[in-house]
């Protein structure tokens, strides 16, 4: 059997940008059935924030999502409600690069909403689990990551595109 | 090359290698049964095995379950997970089968997730799972990370994937994958 897990494209940043797009112009391949997103991150605001995927360049109000979470003091969950924000896949701070693995299912079909995984991982304060919606059954294109509050990702930042083909 | 594809996919930040890691078989819903099987007889050459899925039930809320062998050994889980207010912990000892958290039935809203079962083909140790799975409805929804414990030291030959008393519509898939050592 043929290696399924393919990687599709890389980005380093070189300077702090304050957004990356991965598909510019709608060219992510509609190949693979799943896609997979690795990002080794930090931001340029001294806080903690949260990264966020829009799918497609729609910024209306389709997203939501579910969130777990660990400060190491305690737990919780939350949620985002029809936010245009995007969904949470990430989450980062000024000092160390941090480790975020966001998955997209079933990208390519055209009658199901979008569905997201992720494992966001803060290394000075929280881990997390997302699970997030995109409410349109539109196949997905292309995507950009931003960060809360419209923080730069630092130089250094490595965002890196995998493809998953199943049988 | 294991533990690079499990810290790829889970976050500790190592580049997974894509050399290891292949389909092995695709299931899909039909809108009439509650039950997905992958038989195994043939499978050889892979240590562990992932199951990516996506997945929703023809009723409303129930949630699906993994068995290994027509399940008739007993099970041990652990889970943490999130409803969007809160976090909580479960557990449970003695049943055949293993919690997914995929019970979505919001239209056109899936559950997804992803399984890892390792050292599927060992006769000498019971079989461990881990799962990262959830679902978002846009204003409710659950998010869970998962253990479980399979008592038996038997080889895993056929995974079965069962609707609590529902069937799986015609959009669901569960895709299995093998990964070399």
């Amino acid at each position: 059997m043929a290696a399924t897990y393919e990687p599709i494209a890389t980005t380093t940043l070189g300077s702090a940008q304050s957004s990356v797009t991965f598909g510019s112009g709608g060219t992510i391949p509609q190949t693979y059935t799943d896609l997979i997103c690795v990002m080794s991150i930090k931001n340029g605001s001294g806080t903690n924030y949260n990264t966020y995927v829009r799918f497609n360049d729609v910024t209306s109000s389709d997203y939501s999502v579910t969130y777990l979470y660990g400060t190491g003091s305690s737990a919780g969950s939350g949620r985002d409600t029809s936010t245009s924000n995007g969904i949470r896949v990430g989450y980062s701070n000024a000092g160390d690069f941090s480790t975020n693995i966001f998955h997209i299912f079933n990208y390519t079909n055209s009658t199901t909403y979008k569905t997201t995984l992720a494992r966001a991982n803060d290394n000075a304060s929280i881990v997390v689990a997302n699970v997030g919606l995109w409410r349109r059954t539109d196949y997905i294109n292309r995507f950009t990551l931003v960060n809360e509050a419209g923080a730069n990702f630092s130089a250094g930042s490595t965002f890196t595109l995998y493809g998953i083909k199943a049988a | 090359m294991i533990g690079n594809i499990a810290a790829g996919l889970y976050g500790v930040g190592v580049t997974p290698s894509t050399t290891s890691f292949e389909s092995i078989a695709t299931a899909s819903g039909t809108g009439s049964s509650g039950t997905i099987t992958f038989d195994l007889t043939g499978v050889t050459g892979y240590k562990h095995l992932q199951i990516r899925y996506l997945s929703k039930n023809t009723a409303s809320g129930t949630d699906a379950y993994i068995q290994f062998n027509s399940g008739t050994d007993s099970v041990r889980r652990h889970q943490l997970l999130g409803d969007g207010s809160a976090a909580g912990g479960s557990s449970n000892a003695g049943t055949a089968y293993i919690l997914l958290t995929s019970g979505s039935s919001g239209s056109s809203m899936y559950g997804v997730g992803i399984i890892d079962i390792l050292d599927y083909a060992s006769t000498t140790k019971a079989k461990t799972v881990r799962c990262l799975s959830g679902y978002d409805l846009n204003g409710s929804g659950l998010v869970g990370l998962g253990s479980a414990l399979w008592t038996s030291t038997s080889a895993i030959t056929d995974i079965s994937i069962k609707s609590a008393g529902t069937n799986f519509d015609s959009n669901t898939r569960y895709a299995l994958y093998g990964i070399k050592d």
